[in-house]
């Protein structure tokens, strides 16, 4: 038996014809909802691999050794706007996320562990089909002008101390180096200067120094050799 | 008796005296939530009738596998919630900083029958002291009988975060009802 109130509000939806939404538009939500989950994932995917690509080609990788001084021109080259575009893209990811159950009824730090976990190890994985350097290749033959800026904006922190060449003379206390952009640098060596993996520097050896270049002298803080392996975008490639 | 969601079947055909059985159904549950919540809303009965009619237009949008209660309810606490936002005469914070950690000792356990209602008498003194985020945890446990997954899948907030708000609204509850009986 109906009161008062429920004939009330069903008087009121006939009155006003009041209708139903259609099934599809809850569908059509549903799917906009994981579409933009997926392409969100993707993205971040891309940027933290493109972020792993570009900090290893600007040879950041070599520069842990030379401890504190290191780990300040790695801040300095680290693909800044990339990193906080990641980031947003895991906060977008977090806040799509927590519609559904599984994510709103745990903590957030829960999902958001699990989501910076899962876009990582995607990123890392992503990086190793060589996407990017396929991409680099086309770029550089003006294949792709739109990825330009993405590929070619990012380098070495050469300004703040970073110096990468190959060696062309070694003299008692200095090295003549030949820089990668072209230029010739001598590279002055005191008691002070770090050398990691020890002094035996052969001629036409790729090396990193770091140390401020001034009139075309470093006063070297530390100098390291570049292996075959460790040479930035891979060993057909030298520092960009 | 029909179960709820064999009547919400009908009810997606069109069939509005099906609709009409899910609200005499509800009404006194969902009108009892929104005078506990919305203390001094003259307008709660004509919010509660706005409920029914958006469950009435978004139906078709319910998931069979879950509890139509749950999904009711959620459109009750959205309702309420904007309201009072519309007011303005109580915070409703934008992201509470309660649902990021984890709260292991926030365990949902049964109280005695003696306790429990010694607790619900302090409350229901003193709900309209305490904030709504609060608030609302305490009414959904103590006066519509959900569980802490229930009432977070009506508020959307992390199962172990319903348990440290009941906790403290439980807290703060006896406090205000220690500062009446002074």
């Amino acid at each position: 038996m109906s009161t008062e109130y429920t004939e009330e509000l069903i008087e009121k939806i006939k009155k006003e014809g009041i209708k139903m939404k259609p099934k599809f538009r809850f569908v059509l939500k549903m799917l906009l909802m994981v579409l933009g989950i997926l392409i969100t994932i993707l993205f971040a995917v891309y940027l933290v691999s493109l972020i792993s690509f570009i900090s290893k080609g600007s040879g950041l990788g070599l520069l842990p050794p030379f401890g504190l001084r290191g780990f300040g021109l790695i801040l300095i080259g680290l693909p800044w706007l990339l990193i906080g575009l990641s980031g947003a893209s895991i906060l977008i990811l977090q806040i799509l996320v927590k519609k559904f159950s599984f994510s709103y009824r745990e903590p957030v730090l829960y999902s958001l562990i699990g989501i910076i976990i899962f876009v990582l190890f995607g990123g890392m994985a992503f990086g190793k089909v060589g996407l990017h350097e396929r991409l680099l290749d086309r770029v550089e033959r003006e294949e792709i002008p739109i990825l330009r800026e993405v590929y070619r904006s990012y380098g070495p922190p050469i300004g703040a101390g970073f110096n990468a060449g190959t060696l062309l003379e070694i003299g008692e206390k200095d090295l003549l180096v030949e820089t990668i952009n072209g230029d010739e640098i001598r590279v002055q060596i005191t008691d002070d200067t770090h050398l990691p993996f020890g002094g035996d520097f052969e001629v036409g050896q790729e090396i990193v120094v770091v140390g401020k270049a001034e009139n075309g002298l470093i006063k070297a803080f530390g100098i390291r050799g570049v292996s075959e392996a460790e040479r930035p975008f891979g060993p057909k490639r030298r520092f960009r | 008796m029909k179960t709820d969601e064999e009547i919400i079947l009908l009810v997606k055909t069109g069939d509005l005296e099906a609709f009409s059985i899910l609200v005499e159904r509800y009404r006194e549950r969902i009108i009892r939530y929104a005078k506990k919540f919305l203390i001094g809303y003259d307008d709660a009965e004509d919010l509660v009738q706005e409920v029914f009619i958006k469950a009435y237009i978004n139906i078709k949008g319910f998931d069979d596998s879950r509890k139509f209660s749950s999904w009711l309810y959620r459109i009750a606490h959205n309702e309420f919630i904007n309201a009072i936002k519309k007011r303005k005469n109580e915070p409703v914070p934008f992201f509470d900083p309660d649902s990021i950690f984890p709260h292991p000792i926030a365990k949902e356990r049964a109280d005695a029958e003696i306790v429990r209602k010694e607790t619900k008498k302090i409350i229901e003194k003193t709900l309209d002291k305490l904030k709504p985020k609060y608030r609302e945890p305490l009414i959904l446990y103590y006066f519509e009988d959900m569980t802490y997954k229930q009432i977070a899948d009506v508020m959307r907030i992390p199962i172990s975060t319903v348990g440290i708000r009941i906790k403290r609204a439980k807290e703060k509850a006896k406090l205000e009802f220690e500062k009446l009986n002074k």
